[in-house]
């Protein structure tokens, strides 16, 4: 691993200038400000039921009085951006405020964890910490088990049985966790100190992915941040020529951009590196290889942006890590040889069959999204102008920063690299969503140079008023399409209790019927269970019938069958098909009333019912196989 | 516990009428001082937490403490050695370096056979401890001293 610098190490640059310290109306005002917004905010969405959320999601059940203190928070972080010295704590004070009325505010209403697959994870958690073993045919993602082993060990360090009860604010934690390392990649855009917070406000309110809950790739989340920023603040060259024939192609793409934008010249327009000791050095490329190889065993998609990331700054001479890609290579496929060996054997094809297949991946990703038969479509449609006008302004930012004679080489190859992924696989149809949020940051970036592109360029009035209108307007939109899916991502008390009776009542060996995916019945001992969805034949009539619920409990091969109704399936069913309201009763009276199923639990928001498959007979095809 | 500095720290001043940045030496001292801080909680609170768990109490100080110590615990520790001036990059790394030592040392033990409690805590309070102790090694002490002068 190559980790001498190749150009001199300019000094580190820090924060605001000193003269911040002082006591003033102001930096009280500021420090309290956003404190009273957030408990403002709060208590306007105390009474909010998230049960109630609609084909448009929280929005519909939101306080508007909550979108006006958003606005207020927006008036208030620019007006001190607009202040001669910048005070780094009340800015932080904002930027915290702005997480806890975004991230956190819907932990505030809901009283047990969102997202039915938060609960797969709790029961794969739950695994490790009951055998002290992985079993990777139970689950695909019990072949990257790491932050599985990591949340059973902390389960057993901590003294509990489930991890369940950290869980509800766990995405305002992470989201708290992300923003120190954010505003370090931010930093390294510019000398001028106000772009980091621009930025870094930008990002909160466009981060609308939600990838943020109990999951691996949140964690991993962290761990690109974590490797980015060191990578960018310690190991980035700005000055270094590119190889030769990149160079030659770099120069003439930049005299027609020149011509075109009437700019004799461009300069690198990063902020300068922080200065490191060989010592230094040394240490933090152990810490990008240890933060590597965590990310390695943990998550299937995050090792492989940060090696195309890498590979992409060593190629274009950006960075002075010129042998740590091998590194990264030789940790990535050992693991996947190794640890993984139990998927790709069985997966080649799922993992490189849609390789340069951009069509179907579009299709996968984008096609089969909006094809959703309610109102709730519009959820869909503004996910997508929004990721559109995020990237667009990004192209406008990119312009006006060149215009001002800048180049951001660095910042350019983290914003394009993850769209490469696109070429390789759907990844269950969210692989674009990955994409725009490993993107996100870089798009902060140079959304914050389309409103100041140069240092030289004042927080004038307009601007500051276009950014209080985007940021307010981005309230109700972040809201729209952040929890649009939140009537069948809630999870109700009465959901979770259900499935926790399912897990309790059903003995080992049973058959675990749901007519949804959306369903968090994998609570506990799920590779005692067979879980089975009422299967769907593509291109004729969804069949939701008492029969046919019968036919997928007598066709399973365990020795009981339960099936369990809940809330959040039926709320993806008439959402996504557009069922009339009254298919959780019409369904229940329809099961009531057929002698094979009997009702053995029941709450407001869950039915679990025993089939009786005793006088059932197999599928011909079942009987086949 | 008293440092001494490893390389010359500058500040940021403004200049001309915008906000541009440049630097400016303004002497040498510590780095790293969140961390610092962030270590000298973390010591007591890695303690307390194999404390309880050696004797096995469960409450929701316990669950607490294990959760700092999981995600601070370690880092707070190592990124001493980085010497970042930088308070955002300390503790982001602080957070990411922890967690992944955690998932380093919780695969570890998945791979031995030996998921156990007293284990991880013992290995997690000594990586907490692990500058502390570095810097009291005499032999550690004079390279890292002749180190310095050299910086």
């Amino acid at each position: 691993v190559s980790a001498t610098t190749t150009t001199a190490v300019p000094e580190e640059t820090t924060t605001a200038p000193v003269k911040t310290r002082r006591l003033r109306l102001s930096r009280v005002i500021g420090i309290l400000l956003p404190v009273l917004l957030v408990i403002g905010g709060y208590a306007s969405i105390d009474g909010a039921d998230a049960s109630e959320s609609g084909p448009l999601g929280l929005i519909e059940v939101m306080n508007p009085a909550y979108f006006a203190f958003i606005g207020l928070l927006a008036v208030s972080f620019i007006w001190h951006m607009r202040s001669k010295t910048l005070d780094a704590f009340v800015l932080s004070m904002h930027i915290v405020a702005l997480i806890f009325l975004f991230h956190g505010a819907v932990s505030w209403i809901e009283q047990v964890p969102r997202f039915p697959v938060v609960y797969t994870h709790v029961g794969l958690t739950e695994y490790i910490q009951r055998t002290g073993e992985t079993l990777p045919t139970l689950d695909a993602r019990m072949n990257w088990p790491g932050f599985f082993t990591t949340a059973a060990l902390l389960d057993e360090v901590a003294g509990v049985d489930s991890i369940y009860p950290w869980l509800l604010w766990a995405p305002l934690v992470q989201n708290l966790f992300y923003a120190p390392l954010l505003f370090s990649i931010t930093r390294t855009a510019s000398t001028d100190v106000r772009v980091p917070w621009i930025a870094l406000y930008l990002y909160f309110s466009l981060s609308w992915v939600g990838q943020d809950y109990f999951s691996p790739q949140a964690l991993n989340f962290l761990f690109f941040l974590a490797f980015v920023a060191i990578v960018l603040r310690c190991f980035r060259t700005d000055r270094a020529a590119l190889p030769r024939p990149i160079r030659r192609i770099g120069n003439g793409v930049g005299q027609i951009v020149g011509k075109v934008l009437r700019v004799p010249s461009f300069q690198p327009g990063g902020a300068p590196i922080l200065a490191t000791t060989t010592a230094q050095r040394a240490l933090l490329v152990f810490a990008l290889a240890v933060i590597y190889a965590a990310s390695v065993m943990s998550h299937q998609l995050t090792p492989v942006f940060l090696l195309l990331f890498v590979t992409a700054l060593v190629v274009l001479r950006r960075t002075v890590l010129r042998g740590f890609p091998l590194l990264m290579a030789v940790l990535f496929f050992s693991y996947i040889s190794y640890g993984a060996i139990g998927y790709w054997s069985g997966h080649i094809d799922q993992m490189f069959g849609g390789f340069g297949q951009l069509g179907g991946i579009f299709k996968d990703n984008v096609g089969s999204k909006v094809e959703v038969e309610s109102s709730h479509v519009y959820v869909i449609y503004a996910r997508f102008l929004l990721a559109a006008g995020v990237w667009a302004l990004t192209a406008w930012g990119l312009i006006r920063r060149l215009r001002a004679g800048r180049v951001d080489l660095a910042l350019l190859v983290g914003f394009i690299v993850p769209f490469f992924v696109l070429g390789g696989q759907t990844y269950g149809g969210e692989v674009i969503l990955r994409v725009f949020l490993m993107s996100l940051p870089f798009a902060a970036i140079f959304i914050t140079f389309a409103l100041l592109p140069t240092e030289k360029l004042k927080l004038n009035i307009t601007r500051s008023v276009v950014f209080v209108l985007a940021c307010t307007l981005l309230g109700p939109t972040f809201m729209l399409t952040r929890y649009g899916n939140e009537a069948f991502e809630y999870v109700s008390k009465n959901d979770y209790e259900g499935a926790l009776e399912l897990s309790r009542l059903a003995p080992s060996g049973s058959n675990m019927i749901s007519i949804d995916g959306n369903v968090g019945n994998q609570l506990g001992r799920m590779e005692q269970f067979v879980f089975q969805t009422v299967p769907q034949k593509p291109g004729e009539l969804l069949d939701y019938s008492a029969q046919h619920i019968y036919q997928t409990a007598v066709d399973a091969p365990g020795s009981q069958s339960f099936l369990l109704l809940s809330r959040s399936q039926i709320a993806n069913i008439e959402l996504t098909y557009g069922k009339p309201e009254t298919f959780f009763q019409d369904l229940t009276s329809e099961l009531l009333a057929n002698p094979n199923f009997r009702l053995i639990y029941e709450n407001p928001d869950a039915r679990i019912f025993a089939i009786d498959t005793s006088t059932g007979v197999k599928s011909p095809e079942v009987e086949d196989e | 516990m008293k440092r001494k500095p490893a390389i010359p720290v500058t500040e940021t001043a403004r200049f001309g009428t915008g906000y541009e940045t440049v630097n400016r030496f303004v002497g040498r001292r510590a780095v790293s001082p969140l961390a610092l801080r962030i270590n000298a909680l973390m010591m007591p609170a890695s303690v307390a937490l194999t404390v309880l768990t050696i004797l096995d109490v469960e409450s929701d100080l316990r669950m607490w403490l294990a959760l700092l110590v999981f995600c601070f615990g370690p880092g707070s520790a190592l990124v001493q050695y980085f010497r970042l001036p930088d308070a955002a990059m300390q503790l982001g790394l602080i957070i990411a370096i922890s967690t992944a030592l955690s998932i380093l040392l919780a695969q570890a033990l998945l791979y031995f056979d030996r998921l156990d409690a007293l284990i991880a805590v013992g290995v997690l309070t000594a990586l907490t401890f692990l500058h502390p102790i570095t810097r009291q090694n005499p032999r550690l002490k004079k390279e890292a001293e002749k180190q310095e002068a050299g910086a």
